[in-house]
């Protein structure tokens, strides 16, 4: 039993009001990560793509299949799975301090290891470059830096799978290629099992080691892509690699073939 | 979270199931709900001059402006003796309520100490009920005893209250209402029905009480048959004490001793009470008077019929 | 108040007295409006144009509220309002907290308790007071239980509202981090509730005064509605007035305390 994460031949159906059959979200999906994988789940906008990575985390059932963590069934959150969501300002307790928020994950642990804890928190803090701001509130920070506190709180959660729900939509350009690169600098450094859920080619090809491409509803998987870079991998050398722009090329192309009227522009 | 709901629950709990006051002396207390008007005024006597204490007596007296908590206070349990009127006694009785009347409180018992006028602006012209019709008067409660004497004094005098609107102001505003025009006439009782006529333009047409039934007792003390038949020697006491205050009081009637005391649990000004004719207070309920009472009220529909007045006034209070 | 502070700063240098007109400006002529219609009372009293024994001048109310702080009836039963209103106060708002978050998020309770709940909550308090005396008899726990039930309301239909807003995002956070679920509500739910919370315990706050005060007029023997009746009957319209002054202050200085606190405690209050 290699993989460390596994969806197997999941189909989630939403029940639809006034419909027998319901909303088929996707159908019989397979796939699985490996211990110290990068997996990147690609997809046009709306595809189901977070469900995906809700009911990796346990927050969801799927209506069919399994999903797999080391083997064993997911029903509940499972320890050592930690969610990066999308809307990071919304994820953020705003009554709570930046190392209040990193240190929520810890709170069931002993009074007595608190102030131990305490130091661990700080130390994630200044990893993801937030050293000094301990004690500024969530909503005094711009959103690269929410969405950076909300990256140190999952490390102090010492996950072993970390779901990337699209978390560098809402920021700005630079600020989502600065983000990018922490997370996989933490990446290498931790070796947990990343699997991020993103409609940005470039970003799936520049993080993961694999990219699974979903397609047409309902959804179901079109390919699997081995991206073979070179890591550590490089915010400029990575992204003007031939190999790099082959496989845009490619995903782009498989990503646009589901809409006829885009292959008819191009 | 479910520890604040418990924690929200105890106290609340405690509130609800504290006993209502703890008992120190060997003293019996008693607890007694009186309006803070005159018509008390041998009560405190009684008090002060320790007559009660000397029967073993301990008199708590919890005043209700107005007096609308006396009834359902005595039936709840927080009083053992209510001061009310001679109406509310007949229809909490009608009603089923364990009501009885143990001693008197006031009685109209002259003309020239009647201090409860219908008062009119002087230039309305108002003379008599007739003149009523299509117009407004004021009572403190609409089905009670002032409201009851007004429809009786307007039928009397040639009008059909029917005819008439019966507004509900509390005393003290009763001035202002009739200067502003927003009624007509009023039915009010003493001190306000004084004080209001010290600056012109209000005059008196009538004294409903003298007018329609001279010597009627319009207060009462009440208890509950309850109590009555489980301490009848407390409230012989109680009885007992109270006589001596209206003996005291009927000897020393507009004394500065009385006037002080009086102005004491009114807060009103003593100069203000001097200026009231104070009206010998009864030392026994008058039953034919009640009954005249309880056939105005059937009269004016308050009760479908008549009721035992045995059953009602303890003969305790003759 | 923002757009006046803009202005001064555009000005160059105002001198000191021009900047303490400035300053008061606004202001000014609120204060002036409240000292003419003062003036007006005083006058119409005095003079008699008002004839009643209800409207004594206003320098006889203020003698009457300045000679009660040498000791008097009023402060004493100031205390014992305010004692009362604070106790239901707190019964009330814990209450409301707790159900409202609890029915908030919970559809059993919610199927149990909405009903009655919402089936209560239209009857005026006050109209509530004369038949609960049967039950409750007339002193403290009739009036401590009338304002609880008054508190509990705006408490808890603003925590109610305030539950089914908090954003799934963050029930969901905790989860993955695999906190329990009374843990999630308290240390979830509950404070990312309390800025709706806290505009309910505002609400509440007014009314447990009103409710104290309306339930001592009515089954009184003490507290400053039992007085202000006490005093209308004694013809002491002066002391009345004075007991309304002290209780407007009271009023003011509640809310004020209460804005203080909530920015002070509940800084994230409009924020996110």
């Amino acid at each position: 039993m290699s993989e460390r994460l596994g969806f197997d031949h999941v189909t989630k159906i939403f029940e639809a009001p006034g419909s027998d059959t319901g909303f088929v979200a996707f159908d019989d999906i397979t796939l699985e990560a490996s211990p110290s994988e990068f997996l990147a789940i690609v997809g046009p906008s709306g595809c189901g793509k977070s469900t995906l990575l809700k009911m990796a985390a346990g927050l969801m059932p799927p209506t069919r299949g399994r999903v797999l963590l080391d083997g064993k069934p997911v029903f509940d959150p499972p320890p050592g799975v930690v969610y990066l969501f999308q809307q990071y300002a919304k994820s953020l307790f705003a009554w709570r301090t930046v190392i209040d928020n990193v240190m929520f994950p810890l709170e069931a642990a002993p009074r007595s290891q608190r102030n131990e804890l305490r130091e661990k928190c700080r130390d994630y803090l200044k990893q993801v470059g937030l050293s000094g701001f301990e004690d500024s509130y969530p909503w005094q920070l711009s959103g690269g830096m929410q969405q950076r506190v909300a990256i140190a709180r999952a490390l102090a959660a010492d996950p072993q799978v970390l779901l990337l729900d699209e978390p560098f939509s809402a920021v700005d350009a630079l600020t989502r290629m600065e983000l990018q690169s922490l997370v996989l600098q933490l990446w290498e450094r931790r070796k947990f099992t990343a699997i991020l859920v993103t409609h940005d080619v470039e970003e799936a090809i520049f993080l993961a080691d694999r990219v699974a491409v979903l397609g047409a509803k309902p959804t179901a998987l079109k390919e699997i892509i081995d991206v073979g870079l070179p890591r550590p991998r490089d915010q400029l050398t990575t992204r003007e690699d031939p190999r790099f722009l082959k496989l845009r090329h490619h995903l782009t192309s498989l990503l646009l073939a589901r809409n006829p009227a885009h292959v008819a522009a191009v | 979270m479910r520890k604040a709901f418990m924690i929200g629950l105890a106290v609340l709990g405690f509130f609800v199931l504290s006993p209502q006051r703890a008992t120190a002396a060997d003293l019996e207390k008693l607890r007694v709900s009186i309006i803070p008007i005159n018509d008390v005024a041998p009560l405190f006597v009684a008090i002060q001059n320790g007559y009660f204490r000397d029967l073993g007596l301990e008199i708590d007296t919890t005043p209700s402006a107005g007096g609308a908590a006396g009834i359902p206070g005595l039936i709840g349990g927080s009083f053992d003796i209510v001061y009310g009127n001679v109406v509310s006694v007949l229809l909490a009785s009608q009603q089923g309520l364990d009501v009885k009347v143990i001693a008197p409180g006031t009685k109209v018992s002259a003309r020239d100490t009647d201090t409860t006028p219908i008062l009119v602006r002087s230039d309305s012209g108002i003379k008599n009920g007739k003149d009523l019709e299509g117009k407004s008067i004021s009572v403190n409660t609409r089905n009670n005893v002032i409201w009851l004497y007004a429809r009786a004094w307007i039928k009397a005098t040639g009008g059909d209250p029917d005819k008439v609107t019966f507004k509900e102001i509390p005393f003290p505003q009763v001035e202002d209402a009739l200067r502003q025009g927003r009624v007509d006439a009023s039915f009010l009782v003493a001190p306000f029905s004084i004080v209001s006529r010290q600056k012109p333009g209000l005059t008196a047409i009538a004294n409903p009480y003298s007018d329609i039934q001279l010597g009627v007792d319009v207060g009462q003390y009440i208890t509950t048959g309850k109590l009555l038949s489980a301490k009848p020697e407390t409230i012989k006491k109680f009885v007992a004490g109270l006589r001596k205050g209206v003996e005291w009081f009927n000897a020393n009637p507009s004394s500065d001793a009385l006037l002080t005391m009086i102005s004491g649990y009114t807060k009103t000004d003593a100069s203000i009470l001097k200026s009231i004719a104070l009206p010998a207070m009864p030392l026994h309920t008058d039953l034919p008077q009640v009954k005249k009472t309880m056939e105005l009220m059937i009269e004016n529909k308050l009760l479908p019929g008549p009721l035992d007045l045995s059953k009602i006034i303890d003969p305790i209070a003759l | 108040m923002s757009v006046v502070g803009t202005l001064e700063g555009a000005s160059s240098k105002p001198s000191a007295a021009g900047s303490i007109r400035r300053r008061l400006g606004p202001r000014l002529y609120g204060v002036l409006l409240i000292a003419a219609i003062l003036l007006f009372w005083e006058v119409s009293s005095r003079l008699g144009w008002i004839v009643s024994a209800y409207w004594p001048p206003v320098t006889k109310i203020l003698w009457a509220a300045i000679s009660q702080l040498g000791g008097g009836d009023i402060l004493v039963s100031l205390a014992a309002t305010l004692r009362r209103a604070l106790t239901g106060y707190a019964i009330g708002s814990v209450l409301g907290i707790a159900l409202g978050i609890l029915l908030g998020k919970s559809k059993v309770l919610r199927i149990a308790l909405l009903p009655l709940i919402e089936i209560v909550r239209p009857i005026p308090t006050p109209a509530v007071i004369p038949p609960l005396i049967l039950f409750l008899g007339v002193d403290d726990a009739l009036k401590i239980f009338a304002i609880s039930l008054a508190t509990f309301f705006p408490v808890f239909t603003n925590t109610f509202a305030g539950v089914a807003t908090v954003d799934d995002t963050l029930i969901q956070t905790a989860r993955t981090f695999r906190t329990s679920w009374a843990r999630t509500l308290l240390r979830v739910v509950l404070p990312a509730t309390l800025p709706a919370i806290a505009a309910g315990l505002r609400t509440a706050t007014s009314l447990a005064l009103v409710v104290a005060v309306v339930s001592e007029m009515v089954a009184g023997s003490s507290g400053i509605g039992y007085y202000l009746v006490e005093m209308q009957y004694a013809l002491r319209p002066d002391l009345m007035y004075a007991a309304v002054m002290y209780l407007a202050i009271t009023g003011y200085a509640v809310n004020r305390l209460f804005l203080v606190l909530e920015a002070r405690l509940i800084p994230w209050m409009g924020k996110t």
